[in-house]
């Protein structure tokens, strides 16, 4: 009978029998209370050791957003109660989020979670020997789109035998390519911690086919343009901003306090208390922007051209010029070779292409990896390292040792000539003389508030932080190279009151840094002053902070195996190029799956596998991924619930919840500070007490690294071989799994106390050791550490052993801290302040310094479209046909294919390839908007999330609407709260579905009529699909807003597949829907 | 000690970790409460609320303001209670004994700022029911775990009870742990929501008050209170 049935009041329910204990920076300790019910038969034999009847606090890492903040897990007479936050960490100093809070009902309370593994029965027919493999896939492309056919599975062997022979199947008709693995990154990596493993699980087996496609759905456009300028642009960075020395700060395409991981909204809510100023770009009236002081609501696309405004007030107005910065951080002192004809054109002059001699300076010069500039104490050009002070602006000549003189300018005076042309041609467009009013008419936002914000932007030295979520137009990239250009401008990188690096994720985002393809040692174009993004995490690792986590057994690529070929993004991208449409810096292109598997281009993938991810309904024109992903032969999908995309697999698997794994230890994304995090599961304090021996699993669940270790075990047994030829268990932990394929916990413990192995700190007793999980605990979960300046030489056992040979290494000696917030400040001067980039550690850039002008940029305009960057004509505002488009400068400029695409795009007939073209302008006349969404509030701001019932509850009715103008609603009759009917207007959107023979879909949605959002924008709520019914919270809770009996209910089925040519990335700001008035549902 | 409850409104971001985490702590019927932007624990049925306040004209503004009961010094639900169950504690917290309350609800009608609202007969059973968190428990209790599903986590004899009124305690239950700090203060990432001690001189959270930053949000209205904002 249920408790809730008793009308007896609850109170009594509940008997005091303990005193519990007290602070609150540690674990909370609850009293103990009896419960009336009876232990149940699973847990009889651990309650008669009576251990799992108590009460007890367990630190752990929240797994519902990629934040990693720490929290307690408050178990309660034996069963996880509540969750709070543990202040003991930078990601939750203050507190955390409601999701956080609410963390129990996305996990343990959900309802509609998964129990047990799924498989459609034609694949059961299958491994059994009843049907052979075509009739089987045939009758699963049938299935897909529907949850017909779905077979509760006991055995977790079964699954992995199906997927093993099919791996093998690949394997023996040298197809191992054919194997993708796609996720949107921030499942598998912040919420599962799996990256290793999923790594080495391909690596290993030889498919070179991960797809993150949230690079190219999220973040890929803003990290190119920062890592292009020397600044670590991952969104984990995003805490670098100095809040507590801003004066002002700016957000660009972002919502800090509206979206994503809450310690910086905390950061910036003190700041804005003590007087910092805000300025937010935002064509809707967001969270940050009711916090700012200046409010722009730029046109779409047109923030590019903002920046450039505020550069070239900089540039016209020297004092806020920092010229000792310019001259000793940045590139803006290297002389570029502006003469047309010579090999070097576009590109800065390296000291070893000098002829010295003719200067009758060293020619050992000429044997230095550094860049050439004008010393005008010496009145000659200098290597950069050699010269005692550097000419920011001219022109010069230098003599080169081909005995060419060629023509060069600086950096700088090339920003300025460039800059100022541009914007004089957009004043020319506009009839008008001044370019602040150029801007302001080609952004659509009031002068004299354009005017205020850059002069206070410039005026304060304002920090802009580095954005989050901008896959939006092709101008992306271009966009955070002049964010960054103009913070460099008055010296903000690096230094307080602006941005820094988080130089300790370097080498854990190395991954970063290979579109930059900074691999050749030696070369001045294609290294970091020499050295390969490799060597230079080797050499100056320690000092940046980098944390040496390393798998316990070495992998094909450790042994020395050669990168593996057939890389589904490289010839994808080289397809493209052929065919007329290069992609500059080409990074996770899932764009490819659609060529691949619709098109058989360049090559067709077959197995799809997929871990804590939605891609169906989380990239755009959801219809043609509906085609793609009937068209693949096996998909399997591993989540907690049975979400939209496990309606196109073959195979769904039921994870276990964050807060009953214990995970791989992570470095510390999201902390401004070098750290690690370990998330322990809620019964872990009585397994140490030994009174419970193994994990708790209360459903039929595995984790996907149980998974990857089962389905390796059956390769060995069928005989498929690693890639190098060794077996998969030499690769992965495979014997360290159980009989059920389970990895009990005290292996998992040792596991991960092996992988801690490289890491040395000074321990309470001033030996020098490795840490433990216990340390760990000990330290609530979370370890920051500070580098002592020591290192110490070590013999890394496992891999001594696993390699026949004696690995010997130097590693960092770090002094691990208990994060307190009380010694925020202390901690931002201790790691941060004292970081040094930019002190004897060269920035990551060719020139080792913060770039004005993008080296690696001019270099591919060079080497991949075989054109000479220094043509690029910054006047040529329309300029489709120009020889360079501006689109690919090395300094950005607002002009050609940088313009906003459904400007330019428009004009160029809709065909169905991902190329851009066939967009259309928005006439809000005609009720055609452009689609604009966002993210959060901080109730929701991922898919994972949309099924909690008790964040539904708190997140409010009116962000549920789609918001629009109220002139744009008297024009179409559209009142407040009235239902509209929404349908694409993009003539791309409708080419692409008609190649795939898809459906073209509508939405029913209520709107608001406000003035918070631009006239010719309808702004939406990111997510809520429908697709999967199972999903019932869900479901109540959008269906009053969106009406799933009338057609979809989510953004995305009405943006184009499209691929930027700079970043490879999305181009999401470019759909335009034909809103009108609707019925009742 | 003489606690206060401060609110700086400018720090909110509308996260609604406060309101997520008094509803766990109290075992609030929270899928019966209401989502509408603007309201009042009497008017969405649930102890706290953050409010999205919007304007605009002359020109978009918005403000999020975190709502509680004020914990008034001369509180009219107090007078107004015709068997005594409402009462002040020492502290001056306002609460609700259960064996006294007969959810005449007059004191809903008499409390000025909307603080209060009734659980009635049955909401629990409701509450699960419509959110179909019975089937979460049910497959949580076939596998061996029992749920603390619109349970108090904590002893809690303030915890939300049918038939009675329901309001903020400040977490009055905690006192006795020796760590008092209301859920809401506890989780909230930005500490728009602050709890201190007047009989502190450190305390950040009652500086604001004795320097006057925070104040009475209707002062007019006479009742005085354990809640101050800090308006800009």
């Amino acid at each position: 009978m249920s408790l809730l049935s008793k009308r007896i009041p609850r109170r009594k329910f509940i008997i005091f029998t303990g005193v519990a204990a007290a602070s609150l920076s540690a674990p909370m300790l609850l009293r103990e209370f009896r419960k009336e019910s009876e232990p149940s038969k699973l847990l009889e034999r651990f309650v008669t050791e009576s251990g799992l009847r108590e009460s007890y606090s367990i630190p752990s890492i929240c797994g519902m957003c990629m934040a990693q903040c720490a929290i307690y897990i408050d178990v309660v007479n034996g069963v996880p109660a509540r969750i709070r936050p543990n202040n003991n960490a930078p990601t939750s100093s203050m507190g955390i989020c409601s999701r956080g809070v609410a963390g129990l009902y996305n996990t343990l309370y959900n309802p509609d979670r998964l129990l047990k593994p799924l498989v459609r029965k034609p694949l059961l027919d299958w491994l059994e020997g009843r049907i052979g493999w075509a009739e089987a896939v045939a009758r699963l492309k049938e299935l897909r789109g529907t949850d017909k056919e779905f077979v509760e599975v006991d055995d977790w062997w079964k699954i992995a035998d199906i997927i093993a022979r099919k791996l093998k199947e690949l394997a023996d008709n040298d197809e191992r390519h054919a194997l993708v693995f796609l996720y949107g990154a921030w499942g598998p990596i912040a919420s599962l911690r799996l990256p290793v493993p999923l790594a080495r699980f391909l690596d290993a087996y030889g498919s070179p086919n991960e797809i993150q496609f949230d690079m190219p759905a999220c973040v890929s456009n803003r990290i190119l343009g920062h890592t292009l300028t020397g600044v670590h642009g991952h969104q984990a960075a995003n805490p670098m901003v100095d809040w507590w020395n801003a004066k002002t700060i700016v957000q660009v395409r972002r919502n800090n306090p509206g979206a994503g991981v809450v310690v910086t909204a905390w950061r910036l809510g003190v700041a804005r208390s003590e007087g910092v100023k805000l300025i937010v770009l935002d064509p809707a009236f967001s969270e940050a922007a009711s916090m700012a002081d200046i409010w722009l609501p730029v046109k779409p696309g047109t923030d590019l051209a903002v920046i450039l405004a505020a550069i070239r007030y900089v540039l016209e107005n020297p004092i806020y010029l920092d010229s000792e910065y310019l001259k000793r951080f940045t590139n803006a002192p290297h002389l570029i070779v502006v003469s047309k004809e010579h090999k070097l054109s576009g590109l800065p002059i390296p000291a070893r292409e000098v002829d010295w001699a003719h200067y009758e300076l060293s020619p050992q010069y000429g044997e230095k990896l550094s860049f050439t500039v004008f010393d005008p104490s010496t009145g000659k050009p200098m290597p950069d390292d050699v010269a005692k002070d550097f000419s920011l602006w001219g022109s010069y000549k230098v003599m080169l040792k081909d005995k060419v003189e060629v023509e060069a300018k600086t950096a700088l005076e090339l920003l300025r000539e460039w800059v100022t042309a541009n914007l004089d041609a957009l004043a020319k467009k506009h009839g008008v003389a001044d370019y602040m009013e150029a801007v302001a008419k080609e952004a659509d936002v009031p002068v004299e508030d354009l005017r205020k914000a850059i002069r206070m932007m410039v005026e304060d030295r304002a920090v802009f932080e580095i954005g989050w979520h901008d896959p939006r137009f092709s101008n992306s990239p271009q966009l955070w190279r002049a964010i960054d250009i103009l913070m460099a401008l008055y010296g903000r990188i690096q230094k307080p009151g602006g941005l820094f690096m988080a130089s300790h994720l370097f080498a854990a985002q190395a991954g970063l840094y290979t579109r930059l393809k900074l691999t050749k040692a030696d070369d001045p174009f294609y290294s970091i002053r020499g050295d390969t993004i490799s060597s230079y995490n080797a050499k100056f690792g320690a000092r940046l902070g980098i944390i040496p986590l390393v798998p316990p057994l070495p992998g094909p690529a450790e042994r020395g195996a050669p990168p593996i070929p057939k890389s589904l993004t490289s010839e994808w991208a080289s397809m493209m190029s052929k065919e007329g449409y290069p992609v500059l810096f080409p990074t996770h292109q899932v764009q490819a799956l659609y060529d691949s598997v619709m098109f058989g281009k360049p090559y067709k993938v077959k197995v799809l596998m997929m871990f804590a991810t939605n891609p169906l309904v989380q990239n755009p024109n959801v219809e043609v991924w509906k085609a793609i992903f009937k068209n693949l032969e096996l998909v399997f999908i591993h989540d907690i619930v049975f979400n939209d995309t496990a309606l196109y697999a073959d195979i769904v698997t039921p994870d276990m919840t964050y807060v009953e794994r214990l995970d791989l230890p992570l470095p510390g994304i999201y902390s401004p500070f070098p750290v690690v995090s370990i998330r322990f599961p809620w019964y872990w304090k009585p397994y140490k007490e030994g009174k419970i021996e193994r994990e708790i699993r209360p459903f039929n669940t595995r984790t996907g690294f149980e998974i990857l270790l089962m389905v390796a075990k059956k390769l060995d047994e069928l005989g498929v071989r690693a890639r190098d030829g060794t077996k998969f268990a030499a690769n992965l932990p495979v014997g360290m799994l159980d009989e059920e394929g389970k990895f009990p916990l005290p292996r998992l413990e040792r596991f991960i106390n092996m992988v801690l192995r490289r890491i040395r700190i000074v321990d309470a007793k001033g030996e020098i050791r490795q840490p433990t999980l216990d340390d760990f605990y000990q330290y609530g979960g979370y370890m920051m550490l500070r580098f002592t300046g020591r290192t110490v030489e070590i013999v890394d056992e496992p891999w001594s052993k696993a390699l026949g040979r004696e690995v010997k290494l130097r590693v960092p000696v770090f002094e691990p801290i208990r994060y307190n917030v009380k010694d925020e400040k202390k901690y931002w001067t201790m790691f941060n302040h004292q970081n040094p980039l930019g002190f004897g550690t060269p920035f990551p850039t060719p020139t080792g310094r913060i770039e004005i002008y993008s080296v690696v940029l001019a270099r591919e305009v060079k080497d991949v479209l075989k054109k000479n960057p220094i043509a690029v004509n910054p006047s040529n505002i329309e300029g489709l046909d120009a020889e360079v488009d501006p689109l690919f400068s090395p300094i950005p400029l607002y002009a050609g294919r940088a313009l906003p695409d459904y400007v330019w795009a428009s004009k160029i007939p809709a065909t169905a390839s991902s190329a851009i073209d066939g967009l259309k302008m928005p006439d809000p006349s005609k009720g055609e908007l452009l689609l604009v969404y966002r993210h959060g509030p901080f109730t929701h701001t991922h898919m994972a999330t949309q099924n909690n019932v008790l964040l539904n509850k708190v997140t409010v009715d009116s962000l549920f609407t789609a918001w629009i103008h109220p002139e744009t609603a008297a024009q179409l009759g559209i009142k407040d709260g009235d239902w509209v009917i929404v349908e694409p207007a993009t003539p791309k959107v409708l080419k692409q579905i008609e190649a795939v023979n898809g459906v073209v879909p509508k939405m029913k949605t209520r709107v608001r009529v406000t003035k918070m959002v631009r006239k010719d924008v309808l702004y939406m709520l990111h997510g809520w699909p429908t697709e999967s019914k199972r999903l019932r919270g869900r479901l109540e809770r959008i269906k009053a807003f969106r009406d799933p009996s009338f057609g979809v209910t989510d953004d995305n089925y009405f943006i184009p597949l499209l691929t930027t040519q700079l970043g490879g990335a999305y181009a999401m700001g470019v759909a335009v829907v034909k809103v009108s008035k609707g019925g009742e549902p | 000690m003489r606690p206060v409850f401060v609110v700086d409104p400018s720090k909110c971001i509308g996260c609604m970790a406060c309101v997520v985490a008094c509803a766990i702590e109290n075992a609030v019927p929270f899928t019966l409460s209401k989502s509408d932007p603007v309201g009042w624990p009497k008017t969405l049925w649930t102890r706290t609320w953050v409010m999205w306040i919007e304007k605009e004209d002359p020109a978009p503004s918005r403000t999020l303001m975190p709502y509680l009961c004020f914990h008034c010094q001369d509180a009219p639900c107090e007078r107004v209670c015709p068997t005594g169950a409402t009462f002040r504690t020492p502290e001056g917290v306002v609460l609700v004994d259960h064996s006294k309350c007969i959810g005449c609800g007059y004191c809903i009608v008499a409390c000025p700022y909307g603080a209060r609202y009734k659980v009635k007969e049955g909401a629990f059973e409701k509450a699960v029911r419509d959110a179909m968190l019975d089937d979460a428990s049910k497959k949580l209790r076939e596998a061996g775990l029992e749920d603390f599903i619109m349970k108090p986590p904590s002893e809690n004899k303030w915890a939300a009870e049918e038939r009675v009124v329901d309001k903020c305690t400040l977490c009055y239950h905690r006192k006795e742990t020796g760590a008092w700090i209301p859920a809401c203060v506890e989780v909230c990432p930005t500490k728009a929501r602050m709890f201190g001690d007047l009989d502190d001189p450190n305390d950040p959270a009652a500086e604001l008050v004795r320097t006057g930053k925070a104040r009475h949000l209707r002062p007019d209205l006479g009742t005085g209170g354990l809640v101050y904002y800090v308006m800009r």
